[in-house]
């Protein structure tokens, strides 16, 4: 009885733990106050099932991992000035974290902590120079302490991705702190918010020597790295960006437009739940592939047969997965090279569908569907199978131009049948011969 | 440990003691955003918001919208809940009382009985210490009284240990604040508790919790003092007050109810106190904002409710600085017809632009009998802008990039467009010069930012591009249009240049549209490719081309030739009918019509293997008919060469 009890609670214990297993989120702060700052995106993550562990970002008891296993999925850095992490946490550990698939959200700002400054050299992110402040003249907020670094930067200058940022509006975001640099030419780096084009980064208090750290829409304000893997890194140079304050107050943009709530709330909350991997996930449901008027898949294909390629994609949206719709879904018939590429038929409720006729090349060929979108997480799906070359009996068998040997054979049989008749049986007239 | 914190604590006191100020106050538009918290609060189905919500709105004199659907709220929810928790009935009875006008009867006679047999209890290690303060206040709420308050406090003794959290030290202080001076005893274990105090920034105090902790301790320890008068060794110091203060107003964004009730709660309780009045010295413009046409400087005291204060104060300037140079001092301001805002007239000795650090003190009047804090040595940022500066020798034009020809350039007025368009093309060079002079002084001035935007008219991409100062505080901008073309896209065509000028010190940033431009960038390199945008982009779309089948002669040539190859077969049976064949020696023996159907069917066979017979088959079946071929062959043969023989 009592071992029936234990293994009830082990099994339950465990399946509990599964669950929570993607939301287990450590956050790392500066000091507790930042807790309660940024209350309302914490609050926000908590409604969506996360759980949160705060900790301060140089507790000696910081761990990760333990015998190669993760105890948290994702990884918030809100402790911009930390010089060094605490515990067992180094960039080689973070870093270890990002490769084995966690997401990783982390703040900077005017003056970031060298450890910052390494992860996100190590996620492809230059961190502009230390004091240094995004700076616009032309768009402050009337709020700004004088030094023009609480910046109004317009929606417009976001990422066009509905996925990452949510539905575009007209609300300007606030923004005060540090900027970053990334290789433009990078595929995996995407430039979420950049600054105006008469933005620049410098140390406000000093005259201007030279403009090395960047100006216009060079600057990135907060950028993400999707890697292979698709674990996401995002970087905001500014704290404030995701504080309750910048989401709760009013913009007025020095040339007299006012804005009654500032578009933070939506964007910030969108990003950080697009980090912690609750928007923009795809995934294949299912792949199958057969031989047009057949429904499960040949051993073999045989050159130039018509074979239909059928995938299924699924989203992940409010907590659940539903079908994903879209046209731009291509698949590849590859053996070394694509032989086809082609633009899978949408059919409605996730189901994608494209018909075609195998090559007249016979080898060991796959099925590939590479999807990368700005915003979702990227699709690599090949399935393998062999094309073979006819059979002796499936080859063309009545050519009309082979008519005259056909013919030629059959007659000359036809000619032996009967000459062996008539050779063998032949009665010589003697009447007549005589 | 604590020892060690301690001595941190009170020596960064000492360290920042001239420096600590309040610098900011809870502003009207604080205190309508803490009221549209509070009044979501009345909302909730969670009663303790209810109470945070109604008491705080009380703390903010504001009116509770529909009292008596409160009221309702509160008697329906006791009535439904089945077993009354104490922190339930108190936050209930307490918003019962704040109300006041409340119509009807909460029913809990039973939790006042619970209460009284707590009190009671002989074992009181599993009482809370909060379920403690929260019986009391019931009592209090309904207007009853603990039974034996000696016996109460004897409890409260026994509970209260050096090792208590926070939390429990708070409400055990609210609760022997509340009965009286008997409570005198627990007066050291203050400084224990306030030794437990965080230092963050060395500007700000909070307690392990949060606003909630930090304002429940605060308030009670004001409240204990009260109540057990402990005047001169009030426990709380001066600078620690301004560096609660700094807390608490650093938290007014603060999003709940709770949070709110508590953040006026301390601020009231540190604004409306024996002991001492933190002040708030804030300038009512950010920074100054001052300019060659508001030359007044306004800095506004009140304390941290944004309230007026009991005294009229003498304010002085004791140091202002530009870069580290003494500019005035013990200047006086002057009060103004608004109580609280004090002006400094700012013209001397000449109001060069910069950032003036000032510090600033202010001394009361009148005799007060509460001491002020935070009036001292108040730093303060003040900023001095240019209204509006000129720019003049504006130059621009293009020159070849061999140099070997000057640059034609064309002189421009501040407000004014070139009214050709510039050309220029990847071989040569962009030149603009210009220099910036203040209006008033009409001294060269340096700014932060002077940047030249092309923007192109069709697709709207905008480069920037930096303008250099030169050691005669001349700017220039001189770019190689081929060494740029990168920037540019290498999109040729016609693109506007405007001239960006902005700095802090400066009102107004000067855009300023100046020129047109038409730029042409070679061709070869335009179809660069963007690997960024192609990742993200369905890719081009490939279609296996199949080999081409070898031609065929026409259908009419094939039919000619299987006539022409079955001719022979004709040509055999029509010589053969001249000649007159015959097989009038045929025997109708059984070897003979094997021999001939064996034949026959041997290239039957032989057809239906090309039609649909295997190899292994065919095989099979011939090697069965070859043996019979074989044997009646043979028979019919030897019978025919037997019969020629007779």
């Amino acid at each position: 009885m009592l071992i029936k009890y234990y293994l009830c609670s082990i099994l339950t214990l465990s399946l509990a733990a599964f669950a929570n297993a993607s939301k287990e989120t450590l956050v790392l702060l500066n000091n507790l106050v930042i807790k309660e700052t940024h209350s309302i995106l914490f609050n926000t993550l908590k409604e969506r099932g996360y759980h949160l562990t705060f900790k301060s970002a140089d507790d000696p008891t910081l761990v990760l991992s333990k015998y190669g296993k993760y105890f948290y999925e994702n990884l918030i850095i809100f402790a911009p000035t930390v010089q060094e992490f605490g515990g067992s946490l180094s960039i080689e550990t973070i870093t270890q974290f990002i490769d084995d698939g966690g997401n990783v959200l982390f703040t900077g700002g005017v003056s970031t902590g060298s450890a910052l400054r390494e992860l996100a050299a190590e996620c492809g992110f230059e961190v502009t120079e230390e004091n240094s402040s995004l700076i616009d003249h032309l768009n402050f907020d009337a709020s700004d302490s004088g030094k023009h670094t609480l910046v109004v930067t317009s929606s417009s200058n976001l990422i066009k991705s509905e996925e990452i940022v949510g539905k575009s509006n007209e609300k300007p975001l606030l923004y005060e702190g540090t900027t970053v640099i990334t290789d433009p030419k990078n595929p995996l780096v995407l430039p979420i918010l950049h600054a105006e084009s008469t933005a620049y980064s410098y140390k406000p208090d000093l005259p201007v020597k030279d403009y090395s750290l960047g100006t216009g829409k060079d600057l990135l304000l907060i950028a993400a790295l999707q890697a292979r893997n698709n674990a996401r890194v995002v970087f905001s140079g500014s704290l404030y960006f995701f504080s309750d304050v910048a989401f709760r107050t009013s913009v007025q943009k020095v040339d007299g437009k006012t804005y009654n709530i500032s578009g933070n709330q939506e964007v910030a909350s969108n990003i950080v739940l697009w980090t912690l991997k609750d928007r923009g996930m795809i995934r294949v449901k299912s792949v199958n592939h057969h031989k047009v008027g057949e429904s499960s898949p040949p051993p073999s294909y045989t050159i130039m047969d018509m074979a239909v390629f059928l995938i299924e994609l699924e989203r992940w949206e409010n907590g659940k997965w539903i079908p994903h719709d879209a046209n731009d879904v291509q698949v590849e018939f590859v053996r070394i090279d694509p032989f086809w590429r082609g633009n899978l038929n949408n059919m409605k409720n996730g189901n994608y569908e494209f018909t075609f006729k195998i090559p007249d090349t016979y080898g060991v060929y796959q099925f590939k569907v590479e999807y990368n979108r700005i915003g979702f997480t990227a699709i690599r799906s090949s399935t393998m199978v062999s094309v073979i070359p006819l059979e002796h009996t499936q080859y063309e068998r009545f050519i009309l131009s082979a008519y005259p040997y056909y013919s030629s054979a059959f007659s000359m049989m036809f000619g032996v049948f009967i000459f062996s008749f008539v050779f063998l049986h032949y009665r010589e007239d003697k009447a007549k011969g005589e | 440990m604590k020892v060690v914190f301690l001595f941190f604590v009170t020596t960064g006191c000492l360290c920042l003691s001239s420096s600590l100020s309040v610098d900011t106050y809870l502003t009207s538009r604080d205190k309508d955003q803490l009221k549209n918290v509070l009044l979501t609060g009345l909302e909730s189905e969670n009663l303790s918001d209810v109470f945070y919500a109604v008491s705080g709105l009380q703390q903010l004199n504001q009116q509770i919208p529909d009292v008596q659907a409160v009221c309702n709220k509160l008697v329906k929810y006791v009535g439904k809940a089945k077993s009354l928790s104490l922190d339930f009935v108190y936050f209930s009875t307490s918003a019962w009382k704040t109300i006041a006008t409340c119509t009807g009867k909460l029913v809990v006679d039973e939790s006042v009985q619970e209460i009284y047999a707590m009190l009671e209890k002989k074992d009181i290690r599993d009482v809370h210490m909060s379920d403690l303060y929260f019986g009391v206040s019931i009592l209090s709420n309904l207007n009853l009284k603990p039974k034996d308050i000696t016996k109460l406090i004897n409890i409260i003794k026994r509970k209260m240990k050096p090792d208590d959290t926070i939390t429990d030290f708070g409400y055990s202080i609210h609760l022997l604040a509340s009965l009286g001076p008997d409570g005198r005893f627990a007066f050291n274990r203050l400084s224990d508790a306030i030794m437990q105090v965080d230092q963050v920034d060395r500007k700000f105090l909070q307690f392990e919790g949060g606003l909630s902790v930090t304002a429940l301790v605060l308030t009670g320890v004001y409240k204990f003092c009260d109540a057990v008068q402990c005047n001169t060794s009030f426990p709380i110091q001066n600078d620690q007050a301004l560096m609660f203060s700094n807390y608490l107003l650093s938290r007014k964004s603060v999003q709940t109810p709770k949070g709110a009730y508590f953040l006026l709660n301390a601020l009231k309780t540190l604004s409306n106190n024996k002991y001492h009045l933190p002040i708030a010295a804030t300038l009512v413009k950010p920074m100054g904002d001052l300019d060659d046409t508001q030359k007044i400087l306004s800095v506004r005291f009140t304390n941290l409710l944004g309230e007026p204060l009991p005294t009229s104060l003498s304010v002085g300037v004791e140091s202002a600085m530009l870069n580290n140079k003494v500019v005035m001092s013990k200047n006086k301001f002057k009060s103004t017809a608004d109580k609280t805002v004090y002006e400094l007239e700012f013209n001397e000795p000449d109001l060069s632009i910069g950032i003036y650090s000032i510090v600033i003190s202010a001394t009361p009047l009148e005799k007060v009998k509460i001491p002020l804090l935070g009036n001292t040595a108040i730093p303060l940022e003040v900023k001095v802008s240019a209204s509006s500066v000129n720019i003049v020798d504006f130059k621009v034009g293009t020159t070849d990039n061999d140099q070997q020809t000057g640059p034609s350039l064309q002189t421009l007025k501040y407000g004014e467009k070139l009214s050709t368009k510039l050309k220029a093309d990847h071989m040569q060079r962009i030149i603009v010069r210009f220099a910036i002079k203040d209006h008033q002084v009409k001294k060269h001035v340096q700014v932060h930012q002077a940047f030249v935007r092309f923007t192109n008219t069709k697709t709207g991409s905008q480069s920037v591009f930096v303008a250099e100062l030169d050691s005669q505080n001349n700017y220039k901008l001189d770019m190689d249009l081929g060494v740029k073309s990168v920037s540019f896209k290498h999109a040729s065509g016609l693109y506007s240049m405007d001239l960006i000028i902005g700095d802090s010190l400066l009102k107004k940033p000067i855009v300023w549209h100046f020129s047109d431009i038409k730029l042409k960038f070679s061709e070869v390199e335009s179809d660069v490719s963007e690997s960024f945008a192609d990742f993200y982009k369905p890719k081009k779309l490939i279609s296996h081309t199949f080999r081409e089948p070898e031609p065929r002669p026409p259908h009419i040539v094939s039919l000619l030739f299987t006539i022409l190859s079955l001719a022979p077969l004709l040509v055999l049976f029509v010589l053969w009918a001249r000649l007159g064949v015959n097989i009038k020696n045929f025997p109708f023996n059984l070897s003979a019509i094997g021999f001939h159907s064996a034949l026959a069917s041997i290239f039957i066979l032989f057809g239906m293997f090309w039609v649909y017979l295997d190899m292994f088959i065919t095989l099979k079946y011939l090697f069965l008919l070859g043996i019979s071929t074989f044997l009646f062959g043979n028979r019919l043969l030897s019978y025919i060469a037997r019969r020629r023989n007779k």
